[in-house]
């Protein structure tokens, strides 16, 4: 599996899930650099399988407000903020079961429970995973960065 | 004919994501009961009619394996249809929640269609 593979998995998997559950698509890739694009959402499921990792999503919180108000009809406006991080997770949680199903297509495999990371977390800290792949979307509002760690295969 | 449902999942957001989808199906819903997890779940089924049983897998208390599990074995519930909505697409997964009694499968992520087709395909049959 090369990274090159991932890269492209990640895509789909975004492709799927904003299309048919948040009536989004992604747009190419965010004009801004990512340290330019404000204040973010993030949350991350741990997975567990051949290769075990984890998935994080990163996203700006215009582009969760603009997710989260397509994913439950409402207007932004009425949104709260509880609500907004319940759908951040729910993105990572659906962004996690599509891709490592493409990963690990014919293996069992157990998800975790999507945990929500302090905006400050960085893409990657002593305690995670070295990251194996990443790929981040313009959205019609804000941006939103998928990032990939696997645990190495012995 | 109207279908009494109830959703299960932890998640209030997804809940009322899967209301909102059930309402673009065009399916014709008497009553929505909404429980986090399993054990919400047959406690509002002591006091519900419910034709329809929506349930995530992974919950808090009592998930979804459990739940059906609960239901197989009580005379008065094990009738009852349940369709599992879940992330997990694997065969495996999908196979041993059918084999405990779920009779459709939605894997997340999914087009208001593939609700409308299962549970058409499951009353259809009926």
């Amino acid at each position: 599996m090369n990274e090159l593979n991932l890269d492209r998995m990640i895509i789909e998997a975004a492709d799927a899930v904003l299309e048919t559950m948040f009536f989004a698509e992604p747009l190419g890739p965010p004009s801004e650099p990512r340290e330019d694009m404000g204040p973010v959402l993030q949350a991350r499921v741990k997975f567990t399988g051949k290769p075990s990792g984890n998935l994080r999503v990163s996203l700006t919180v215009s582009g969760a407000r603009f997710l989260a108000a397509n994913f439950m009809g409402e207007d932004e406006s009425t949104l709260t903020s509880d609500q907004m991080k319940q759908v951040v997770s729910e993105l990572t949680n659906m962004l996690c079961g599509t891709l490592v199903s493409k990963v690990q297509s014919n293996e069992p495999f157990d998800l975790g429970s999507p945990e929500l990371l302090a905006a400050c977390h960085p893409p990657s800290s002593r305690s995670d995973l070295a990251v194996t792949a990443q790929q981040s979307f313009a959205l019609e509002a804000g941006a939103l960065t998928v990032t990939l760690c696997l645990e190495p295969t012995p | 004919m109207a279908l009494n449902i109830m959703i299960v999942d932890d998640s209030p957001v997804m809940r009322t994501f899967i209301r909102k989808v059930v309402g673009l199906t065009g399916l014709e819903v008497g009553e929505f009961c909404e429980a986090g997890d399993g054990r919400g779940a047959l406690k509002l089924l002591e006091d519900h009619w419910i034709d329809l049983i929506l349930t995530d897998i992974n919950m808090p208390q009592m998930n979804g394996e459990e739940l059906l599990r609960r239901l197989e074995s009580n005379e008065l519930l094990r009738n009852i249809p349940v369709i599992v909505v879940s992330t997990d697409s694997s065969s495996g997964r999908i196979e041993r929640m059918m084999a405990l009694g779920a009779r459709g499968y939605i894997s997340k992520p999914f087009f208001p269609q593939a609700l409308r087709d299962e549970v058409g395909r499951i009353f259809g049959a009926a």
